[in-house]
């Protein structure tokens, strides 16, 4: 059973006269990855600072885990970890300093705020630098610590923001690991990236642009969504004035080829189902199949798709 | 409010503080070499103090008094009078800081084997003067004694006596009479003393108070700490507390130098100057706090601290006391913190006045505290916009 975690109604926020975030309606539930899609000045850290009390929205409601997030800003501190888009911890305080002082600032002391200290230099690999001052580190080990620091008091809500910005791909991957091992442990993350690909990584997406969120759901829906169905891609010899039949079995996105050989690509409603008639409905028409393959829709294409209407 | 909270905070600052090498030289090694070269400056070995003689007596052993007198280092005999009443006059209207007066009768009393009295006039307009005038006096006095006591037994052919010293003769006496009203020239060195040690604390405790929040939101580390379940309150004061400790330490110092050093004198009762100095480096860190809540740089909070050091330095009174400005800039004297400090300071360090002769100083200073505490309190929100 779902139960919602954060729940957002028409959430509006302008700055100076400029609506940054536009009636935004929203449930985020418990245990999922969510993410925020969208390119830079989408509005998706305005209204991520909004479900972290960070802003006052000009109008609408957030409840976060049953806190109302726009009065009652100050009860939300202990349910939320939070990392902010650019460092924001003590670059001359080592990272084992870092780590202590959060840890006290949560009530965290003694014995229980070694063990804690512990597990989180182990669940994010920084136990060999902790004695080094956090303004050394290099860009991931920062980001690392930023995420530690955001777990230090076992939030129930996790807010990223645009966490692997900047680093290198095989570094993004590591960080998809360490989130993916949160969230096994219960942890609701909310993650905010303007990199498509890695937000296939989400249990669902929410798309903004121009601080409107435009859809939301699971990246394959997205993607699906983007076309009406899923894309087919048949490889035919024939006739080019046959392959208008193509509009039978659903529409048509693109055609490629000449001289007899083309390429058509389809947006079918269930790739599942269409897949298996196509030999058939090939011969129907006169056309000689030489191929068939279902495409992997990029977010991107989806994302485009979406956007531009 | 947490103590947890508030003292993570604080070993937090510690740390920082002390890992900061430039703000630390900035903050602890400035006032030093300032406090320092004004030392060397205006304090110090007292010479050449401008006193007058006069010479009642005119007769042989009131020569070697003058004769005594001229060759110290410390005195300068800049003015010769006839009579007491002439020497007491210079003293009273500060065109010398002490008179040396021999009276008639003094020779004729050596000679008749009984003590001569010489008068020293004093004022205590420089304590630190004063009291160099008084030792030098008694210094001069010891050698007096020493040179006409073997003059006399030579004239009564007793020299055998003076080898062993047991006369029991005495043929001079010092008496001092001191003028305690203020003259109209009180040391530069003490008069200045407390402009030295006001402009020290306030630099201090407001410069390093002006940046530390402003640089929480340069290197934008508040983002973080806000989402965390710390109040403003308990934010504000585990800084307050960290730099209160240093400037009180800087200043303690500056004063330890001053006194220690260049013989800087406290008339007044050690527990108000220590009293006035807390209350003035509350105010001053406040006022900081305040300035670092609405600067959003380090750079900014550094401007802004100029502007206020700067004339506060000027309307402080040191260098244009009220009485001498117009009505209207008067106002501005008496709306400057480090005017109610400098003024407190000269009435009790040289005045011996005490904080409750003054009770508008410490009004003023507590108002200050105040609206600047309210003022940091209100301007600083744990939200980002």
């Amino acid at each position: 059973m779902l139960s919602p975690i954060v729940s957002i109604v028409d959430l509006t926020k302008k700055f100076n006269g400029l609506v940054a975030v536009n009636r935004l309606n929203l449930t985020i539930y418990r245990g999922e990855i969510f993410g925020f899609l969208g390119p830079n000045g989408a509005g998706k850290t305005t209204t991520i600072r909004m479900i972290c009390g960070l802003i006052k929205p000009t109008s609408g409601s957030i409840n976060v885990a049953g806190v109302d997030a726009v009065r009652n800003a100050e009860a939300l501190r202990s349910k939320i970890g939070y990392m902010a888009q650019s460092f924001c911890l003590y670059e001359d305080l080592t990272v084992e300093e870092n780590l202590k002082f959060y840890s006290s600032i949560y009530g965290i002391s003694g014995s229980e705020r070694g063990k804690r200290i512990q597990e989180l230099l182990e669940l994010v690999r920084l136990k060999e630098f902790r004695n080094v001052l956090a303004g050394n580190l290099s860009g991931g080990l920062k980001q690392r610590l930023a995420l530690a620091v955001a777990m230090v008091h076992k939030p129930e809500i996790l807010i990223l923001d645009e966490p692997t910005a900047g680093i290198d791909p095989p570094l993004r991957r590591e960080f998809w690991r360490f989130f993916k091992e949160i969230n096994r442990e219960g942890i609701t993350i909310i993650i905010t990236t303007h990199y498509m690909d890695e937000s296939e990584n989400c249990d669902r997406i929410g798309l903004i642009s121009n601080g409107v969120l435009i859809a939301v759901d699971t990246p394959t829906n997205l993607k699906r969504k983007a076309y009406g169905g899923d894309v087919v891609d048949v490889t035919v010899k024939g006739s080019r004035n046959a392959l208008a039949e193509f509009q039978r079995i659903g529409s048509i996105i693109s055609v490629n080829g000449s001289n007899g050989l083309w390429s058509v690509r389809v947006a079918v409603k269930n790739s599942e189902e269409t897949l298996p008639v196509i030999p058939t409905f090939t011969e129907g028409v006169g056309l000689k199949l030489v191929g068939v393959r279902q495409v992997q829709v990029s977010m991107e294409d989806a994302f485009v798709k979406l956007v531009g209407g | 409010m947490a103590l947890h909270r508030l003292t993570a905070v604080i070993f937090k600052e510690f740390k920082q503080l002390l890992r900061d090498p430039r703000t630390l030289a900035v903050v602890l090694g400035a006032p030093l070499v300032f406090i320092v070269s004004f030392g060397m400056a205006y304090g110090g070995e007292i010479k050449h103090v401008d006193i007058a003689l006069a010479n009642e007596d005119r007769e042989l052993f009131s020569w070697y008094v003058v004769q005594e007198v001229s060759s110290s280092k410390v005195f300068k005999i800049s003015e010769y009078v006839d009579s007491f009443t002439g020497a007491r006059n210079l003293v009273e209207n500060g065109r010398v800081y002490a008179a040396i007066v021999i009276p008639s009768g003094f020779s004729k009393s050596i000679s008749m084997l009984s003590s001569g009295t010489i008068y020293l006039v004093i004022t205590h307009s420089s304590p630190a003067i004063s009291r160099a005038v008084k030792a030098e006096a008694n210094i001069v006095m010891a050698r007096l004694q020493a040179k006409l006591l073997n003059i006399l037994l030579k004239q009564l052919g007793l020299e055998a006596l003076s080898s062993s010293g047991k006369t029991g003769i005495q043929p001079v006496k010092l008496d001092i009479a001191e003028i305690s009203t203020i003259g109209s020239e009180i040391g530069m060195f003490t008069f200045y003393s407390p402009l030295i040690t006001g402009l020290t604390l306030q630099n201090a405790a407001l410069t390093l108070a002006a940046i530390s929040v402003a640089r929480e939101k340069e290197r934008r580390t508040i983002e973080q700490l806000i989402m965390t379940p710390i109040t403003r309150f308990e934010f504000l004061m585990g800084k307050f507390i960290v730099y209160f400790i240093f400037s009180m330490l800087i200043t303690f110092i500056s004063f330890e130098i001053l006194i220690n050093f260049f013989s800087l004198v406290l008339m007044g009762s050690l527990i108000d100057i220590v009293f006035l100095n807390i209350i003035f480096c509350i105010g001053s860190l406040t006022a900081g706090i305040a300035i670092s809540t609405f600067s959003k740089t380090q750079m900014q909070a550094i401007e802004i601290s100029t502007f206020i050091l700067l004339p506060s330095a000027v309307f402080c009174g040191a260098i244009i006391p009220p009485e001498a400005t117009p009505e209207y800039a008067r106002v501005i004297i008496y709306a400057t913190p480090l005017y109610h400090y400098f003024d407190s300071m000269i009435n009790i360090m040289v005045k011996g006045m005490t904080l409750t002769d003054m009770p508008n100083h410490l009004i003023y200073l507590a108002c200050y505290i105040a609206v600047t505490f309210i003022f940091s309190f209100k301007t600083f929100t744990k939200r980002i916009g």
